[in-house]
């Protein structure tokens, strides 16, 4: 049984996205706070670029909310790299207490909620919380080497490389962090690697069941319901499972599914990674400070599953985690 | 919503490539490199007057450097999404296969990445053929043991 954590006065002032060049073409390239011309970053390589990325969006997210490094308490987040080397090499250099978060594609929205359930209890008065992933950085360690000529499937995803960081106060802003339901990992016994998609919406549809019943709310009432990378497939996935279940799934949309261009046919069934729910916040930021998007659930979804677990043709667990946002009145 | 339900689901949504045009492609793919190959061939025995075991090698020779080539170009991976198995099964797949893992580890110096990286997709391919020639090599050392053969 997954629980859902109230919050009260903890709100959301602050949210950067820096992202790679090939999310710069996509169709939300406008909501990005700074694009590098490359993956790499301009380093030597992914790993370094990644670190460069996190360090970039960090720099960014203290000049933006005016903050100094003194004034930010916690750090929660983390990317797809093992033992988190990425973000490890980044905050080595930075002054502050870290709490690395490996979720898979969940991480950011862990991390939101976990950052919030920290400023709830008021151990501290502002926390950092960012996702991260890298295409490089993924492809090698979860699929094959990128010049590798396999035949991908159309339900194949493409990592996205970006950043996204936010930072949670207890110090009023426009946007407000309400409740945050912690999911249950689930094993839908199904194994293809190359369809991550389907394989998340299964634990994102018994998520935003749970959010729904413990919130005593419907899907109508909210503007945007959000998952974070079921692609084009996954999402297609858990529309049919809401409507089998008698729900009409409207005001819903996935991260994955728009963050590139859907007539590039290299992005085949869209966007993946931990990074791709986390950049698109900015849209959502953005669009809840103008007023135009009122309560917001966020999904992030992930995927449980190793090089190794594959090659043992173990299933693939997953989970998923939601935080519900609203616009202050 | 049960299991069986979600993946009637999954199922329903499958969304494959179209098989047929797949195969063609790969057919045409594969059967213009063998073209290609067999003119080297030819071009080696009858131009250049190589011996036919020499012609052969001079073939996989230029068709192996041409498969390098385009793929640290970025071409291959590109060209492999539409011939796919056209090119992945012939000699050219295997090159591939050498070079971009050995490839993907130059950032990491010059030994480390590469030399151990460079056998990480193919050695299943170099480990079939020990095997298959240790194999045949018993089965013909016990046809010799009975007579059947001479060494």
């Amino acid at each position: 049984m997954s629980i859902t954590v109230r919050f009260s006065k903890v709100y959301l002032i602050g949210q950067v996205a820096v992202t790679g060049n090939k999310e710069k073409e996509g169709p939300m390239c406008n909501f990005y706070d700074f694009c590098f011309g490359d993956e790499k970053a301009h380093q030597d390589t992914f790993e370094d670029g990644e670190s460069a990325m996190i360090k970039k969006a960090l720099t960014l997210l203290l000049k933006k909310t005016k903050l100094k490094y003194e004034d930010i308490g916690l750090v929660f987040g983390g990317d797809l790299s093992n033992q988190l080397s990425s973000s490890s090499q980044c905050f080595k250099d930075v002054p502050l207490s870290f709490i690395g978060l490996y979720s898979a594609c969940s991480t950011y929205i862990l991390a939101l909620g976990l950052a919030s359930s920290f400023i709830n209890a008021k151990y501290v008065d502002n926390a950092l919380c960012y996702a991260s992933s890298n295409y490089g950085v993924c492809e090698r360690q979860f699929r094959y080497p990128l010049e590798y000529g396999i035949c991908k499937k159309n339900t194949t995803t493409v990592t996205v490389s970006g950043v996204g960081a936010s930072i949670v106060s207890s110090f009023m802003s426009k946007i407000e962090v309400v409740s945050f339901t912690i999911g249950e990992v689930y094993d839908p016994t199904y194994n293809n690697v190359d369809d991550l998609g389907g394989v998340m919406a299964y634990s994102a549809f018994h998520v935003i069941n749970s959010h729904l019943s413990k919130t005593n709310s419907k899907i109508e009432d909210y503007d945007l319901i959000v998952t974070g990378d079921l692609s084009s497939k996954g999402s297609m996935v858990l529309r049919e499972m809401f409507k089998k279940d008698h729900k009409n799934l409207i005001n819903y949309c996935d991260a994955g599914e728009i963050v590139y261009n859907l007539e590039d046919k290299k992005t085949y069934a869209g966007g993946s990674g931990a990074g791709c729910i986390a950049i698109f916040m900015s849209f959502i930021c953005t669009k809840m400070n103008k007023g135009e998007i009122k309560r917001c659930l966020l999904v992030g979804t992930g995927a449980l599953h190793s090089q190794t677990s594959t090659l043992q043709n173990k299933s693939i667990p997953t989970i998923s985690h939601a935080v519900e946002l609203r616009r202050v009145s | 919503m049960n299991i069986v339900d979600y993946k009637k689901i999954v199922s329903k949504n499958k969304k494959c490539k179209n098989k047929i045009f797949s195969s063609l492609f790969a057919f045409l793919g594969g059967g213009t490199l063998g073209i290609i190959s067999q003119a080297l061939s030819d071009f080696g025995y009858y131009i250049l007057h190589y011996s036919k075991e020499n012609s052969y090698a001079f073939a996989t020779l230029i068709v192996v450097s041409l498969a390098c080539l385009l793929t640290i170009l970025s071409f291959y991976n590109d060209m492999a999404q539409i011939f796919s198995a056209g090119l992945f099964v012939p000699t050219t797949g295997f090159a591939n296969s050498v070079l971009s893992p050995s490839i993907e580890g130059r950032d990491e110096g010059l030994i480390r990445g590469v030399g151990s990286k460079m056998f990480s997709l193919s050695g299943s391919v170099i480990g079939c053929g020990i095997f298959f020639c240790a194999f045949v090599t018993i089965i013909k050392y016990i046809l010799f043991l009975l007579g059947v053969i001479s060494l």
